[in-house]
């Protein structure tokens, strides 16, 4: 069907801000749809509350609204835009929910706006716990038996009926406490009760417990002409019971017999097509490890978490095509953009593995609990792609940046007792994987390791072949041995560890045994048809390189995953440092390793890398391509941890040099340089124990602030005003962080403000000063943030803008900088971070300035002058933008909520 | 640090963005009939933090920080709790989190927040391409 030309203006509702569940998947979803609606000629108006991301950039639609996702908001804004058409799908739940609000209050209506794509009722079909399990039953699809109660004996009577084990699933508490499986009459007794009591209506589900089955997800296309295909079949390497957002899941599925494949994959079209889905839907099923049996889990009719993933895994872009059908085109008249060749009626086929690992708060999160269940916990996630599933899945954990010695070692920081080990694998957590190294470390069973885990054994399998092949490094590394290892995906800093050598010593037995990777492409056909997609992966398999280097090119470092404290903010700063390097006409290659976001679209680069940010991994590349340069400013801390490295390996790093980067960074070359430049900071020092504490406070000057060097999250943080506070304190924060240097500064109570800065190494310009709401203690990132302040005196601005300009100049900023103050009797510095920041996007939508595209230009060489920017302080704006942080404690049973510690 | 993301709120003054931007983020709208405002002991001692309440006009109920109220979820306004050592677990903390109350764990949010506290109608800006926001009344 040619595409709908009796609508000319579409709205689109975007997720509103990051939480876990809902992250930056939407927004690579909500950029692609806009783009893809205004490349069809549509006027495209798009409603979001998220300053971060790129959807709400100025170029994304015609007209962007960062306004809340409320139903008053919205309509007012529907009835301003009086558009044809809404477009829902694409927003997450936020997004759907909101749909059905507009829809329910008649505002859809009112103003005669189509809604595009999936329908209602599709999506109360879908949502609807009984609706949906009357339309499987229609169309003969299993769904676990299931029964809402709200008193233990109609959970007994039901679980007699249907069998046990069953799941209960209390209502609306949180992180589904409470519930739990029930093994038989006994223990639902226990269980049920606590779960009606526990529940504030007195309210649980009981359920057929499918616990232990194989998880699978089916991501599906439908056109309205009913047209249907697979994109990407997924399984997860943890078994039903682990939310599918906490579990590693690789792509292509690996132990489903073709029988079973072709049953799931059938269940899932005949889905889509009982429900008319209009774009991309995610099916949910399980499969019996033990029959052919299998059950429906759930159906999402939108694009989600999963669907960012398997475009990343198949490089076929799901949301770009779920906007074209809403407006009407088939599948089989979409080209596919990967092949410029086929339509997208073609399923795409894999000739590689992809394993995608989740990212954990719980290094921030210290106190939640760590147990995986129903309930998502992960606030990100890596992808690893590669020829086996052990090279797939290593890539993966060399991605995740979590703490070094767990990465390389692949075994828990605690060592634990048999009996432990068997209780961890039987109650995983994020540290399942390395959980399972453990045990087959101790020589376990596959067979054991998968009674006490329920994982399918092929997956243990490869784990256990990458422990035999750790273990066989331990010997003589021979060229063969070495060969073997790097194929099967181990990073120089594994073996490294395996074999009791140096990274550089590991590094140079490489280079003498002529072991090189060759980079190949994704395609989306494994090859069948010609395909020139800039998205590769690395290989030490033998084979043809088939990167071939770009020239005058510029390699851009991403941020990795997700986490608290490095968010969607960077990828921002990411795309718009490629687009600037773009624009001045050179060729911009990203690393990248995180399958959720906009940076690894692969339309968005001239280059995507799909590799760890490792200096192994960036190194491998550099030496392909010959850059120019690399860049490190706008890929967070991952980015800036690289550098010293890469220098060292003979990089030339493109903006502020690793000299100016060391000044802010390093705390002696910091306070040397505030000094230099007689600029206040608050007093500080470092101690290993309560006496030296004691000795030293009162020379920086009670209040103290102390915490622990090591753990973040502040649950050890306090300000203390005397001695017997310190003691207490210092007794505390030992106690959270054994062995690890205590920081003691001086409490500076004040207002807190913070200003990004952009710089070309000679004159300092500064787009404008933030204050936040609450004071000095609380950190930036949890705090609300406004501009213009609104508490400054001209002096007091005056001052931070003489400071911020001093410190750029003297550490040679070249490029942005992000410089932290308190305002107290005078203006103090507390933190200067040498990269953009978390602030950049917000500030960039707000005064009109691509700020990491003008601070991209000035590493290209540009100067302030040549952007047309004077040095200094830029003039405040007469209206007010501010900046509010969403807390995800819902969703992290336990977690410490206190935002400082003040006592 | 515990943010996972973060939220905007433009306006003409400071009432209203704060108005937008908490919206959002905490969730906080003004009170509907007679909510309450249930505060922690410890927050109770904060006297700008009550003055500020009952500038408002608000039912204000002390609690500790370890017990579960008894009043009806639907009745309350917000909870705050500054208690040092608290997580989701914290019976008051559990009570919010778990009714979709707005919750502050900072006795200086809620300070800064009810200061720009405005019932004002809000008017809407796009962010126009060719301006952005910064002119974002243009074309209204």
């Amino acid at each position: 069907m040619p595409k709908n030309n009796s609508i000319h203006k579409i709205a689109v509702i975007g997720s509103g801000p990051i939480i876990i569940g809902q992250a930056a998947e939407f927004d690579y979803a909500g950029s692609q749809a806009c783009i893809s609606l205004r490349e069809e000629g549509y006027e495209v108006i798009l409603i979001n509350s998220n300053p971060s991301t790129i959807m709400t950039d100025d170029e994304i639609a015609d007209k962007v609204y960062l306004e809340p996702l409320t139903l008053d908001s919205v309509s007012k804004i529907l009835a301003k835009e009086q558009p044809d058409a809404l477009l829902p799908t694409l927003g997450g739940q936020t997004g759907l929910n909101l749909a059905v609000e507009l829809n329910d209050a008649g505002v859809l209506d009112k103003y005669h706006i189509e809604l595009l794509g999936t329908g209602l009722k599709t999506i109360e079909q879908a949502e609807d716990r009984q609706q949906f399990k009357q339309l499987m039953q229609d169309i003969n699809q299993p769904v676990p038996a299931s029964l809402t109660v709200h008193n233990l004996d109609d959970a007994l009577n039901f679980a007699k009926k249907i069998g046990y084990p069953v799941i209960v699933r209390p209502a609306y508490t949180l992180g589904g406490t409470g519930g739990g499986i029930a093994l038989n009459q006994d223990e639902l007794v226990k269980i049920g009760t606590r779960g009606l009591s526990m529940s504030p209506v007195t309210e649980c589900l009981i359920e057929k417990s499918i616990a232990g089955f194989k998880e699978i997800e089916f991501e599906v296309m439908r056109d309205a002409n009913g047209d249907k295909i697979s994109v990407c079949c997924m399984e997860n390497f943890d078994p039903v019971g682990i939310h599918t957002g906490d579990s590693i899941v690789v792509a292509p599925s690996q132990s489903l017999n073709d029988h079973q494949f072709q049953q799931l994959r059938y269940a899932s079209l005949s889905i889509v097509e009982a429900l008319k889905i209009k774009g991309g839907c995610n099916v949910q099923l399980a499969q019996d490890p033990n029959s052919d049996q299998y059950y429906i889990i759930e159906v999402n009719p939108r694009v989600s978490r999963s669907s960012a993933l398997a475009s990343k895994a198949t490089g076929y872009p799901i949301a770009k095509i779920a906007a074209k059908i809403a407006v009407g085109l088939d599948l089989n008249e979409i080209t596919n953009p990967v092949t410029q060749t086929t339509y997208a009626a073609f399923e795409p086929a894999l000739d590689y593995v992809v394993a995608k690992i989740p990212r954990f708060p719980f290094d921030k999160f210290t106190g939640a609990d760590r147990q995986l269940g129903t309930q998502m916990k992960a606030t990100g996630e890596v992808m690893g792609i590669g020829l086996t599933i052990e090279e797939a899945l290593l890539k993966a954990v060399a991605s995740l940046e979590i703490e070094p010695q767990i990465e390389t070692s692949l075994l828990p920081l605690t060592k634990q007792t048999d009996e432990e080990l068997s209780f961890a694998l039987t109650h995983p957590t994020d540290q399942r994987l390395f959980e399972i190294f453990s045990a087959l470390d101790r020589y376990w069973s596959v067979k054991k390791i998968a009674d006490l885990t329920k994982i399918t054994p092929i997956f243990l399998h490869k784990l256990a072949h990458i422990w035999q092949l750790k273990n066989s490094l331990g010997g003589q590394l021979t060229s063969s041995l070495l060969a073997d290892a790097k194929q099967y995906g181990f990073s120089n800093a594994m073996i490294a560890a395996a074999s009791g050598k140096s990274e550089l010593q590991i590094e140079e037995l490489i280079v003498q045994s002529n072991i090189a990777p060759v980079y190949k492409m994704v395609d989306t056909c494994a090859g069948e048809f010609a395909s020139a997609t800039p998205y590769f992966y690395s290989s030490f398999f033998p084979g043809e390189n088939e990167s071939k280097p770009l020239g005058k090119s510029i390699i851009v470092l991403g941020s990795g995953p997700i986490r608290i404290g490095q968010g969607v903010e960077f990828d921002y700063t990411t795309v718009h440092c490629v687009q600037a390097i773009q624009q001045a006409g050179y060729h911009a290659i990203i690393v990248n390793n995180n399958p959720e976001t906009v940076s690894t679209d692969f339309s968005i680069s001239d280059k995507l890398y799909f590799e760890p940010l490792t200096t192994e991994s960036v190194m491998n590349i550099v030496n392909l391509e010959q850059p120019l340069g690399v860049i490190v400013q706008f890929g967070g801390q991952t980015a800036i941890n690289l550098t010293a490295s890469l220098v060292q390996h003979g990089v030339k790093i493109l903006g502020t040099s690793l000299a100016g980067i060391d000044q802010t960074e390093d705390r002696h070359q910091f306070e040397e340089l505030l000094i230099g430049q007689h600029i206040a900071q608050p007093k500080g020092a470092t101690t290993m124990n309560l006496e030296e504490a004691a000795a030293i406070a009162p020379h920086i000057g009670y209040p103290v602030m102390v915490r622990p060097s090591f753990v973040l999250g502040g649950r050890a943080m306090a300000v203390v005003h005397n001695e017997d506070e310190l003691a207490n304190y210092v007794d505390k924060a030992m106690k959270a962080a054994p062995h690890q240097p205590i920081l003691i500064d001086h409490y500076v109570a004040g207002i807190e403000c913070e200003a990004d800065i952009l710089s070309d190494g000679h004159d300092v310009f500064i787009p404008g000063i933030m204050e936040h709401l609450e004071g000095s203690g609380i950190h930036s990132g949890d705090s609300i943030a406004m501009y213009p302040s609104q508490r400054l005196t001209d002096q007091q601005k005056q001052a931070i803008e003489s400071i911020a300009i001093k410190i750029g100049k003297q550490v040679h900023c070249v490029g942005m900088m992000n410089i932290q103050f308190i305002v107290a009797d005078q203006v103090y510095v507390i933190e200067v971070n040498p990269r953009a920041s978390r602030t950049v996007p917000f500030m960039s939508k707000i005064t009109g300035q691509h700020l990491a595209k003008i601070a991209t230009s000035l590493i290209m060489g540009n100067s302030l002058a040549d952007l047309g920017l004077e040095a200094g302080c830029a003039k405040e704006p007469a209206h007010v933008s501010i900046k509010a942080p969403v807390f995800s404690f819902t969703k992290n049973y336990l977690a410490w909520t206190a935002l400082y510690l003040l006592k | 640090m515990k943010s996972t993301g973060e939220t905007i709120g433009l306006g003409d003054s400071y009432e209203e963005a704060m108005h937008n931007a908490l919206s959002d983020s905490y969730h906080l709208t003004a009170p509907i009939g007679e909510q309450t405002a249930l505060v922690d002991e410890a927050s109770a001692q904060d006297t700008s933090l009550m003055n500020l309440l009952n500038q408002i006009n608000i039912d204000i109920q002390v609690i500790a920080a370890n017990e579960t109220p008894t009043i009806n979820p639907s009745n309350v306004w917000l909870v705050i709790n500054s208690e040092t050592e608290q997580t989701t677990t914290t019976k008051l903390n559990y009570f919010a989190l778990s009714n979709g109350i707005p919750f502050f764990s900072a006795t200086e949010t809620l300070k800064g927040i009810l200061t720009s506290q405005s019932a004002e109608a809000h008017g809407l800006r796009p962010v126009c391409k060719s301006t952005m926001l910064i002119n974002r009344g243009l074309g209204d």
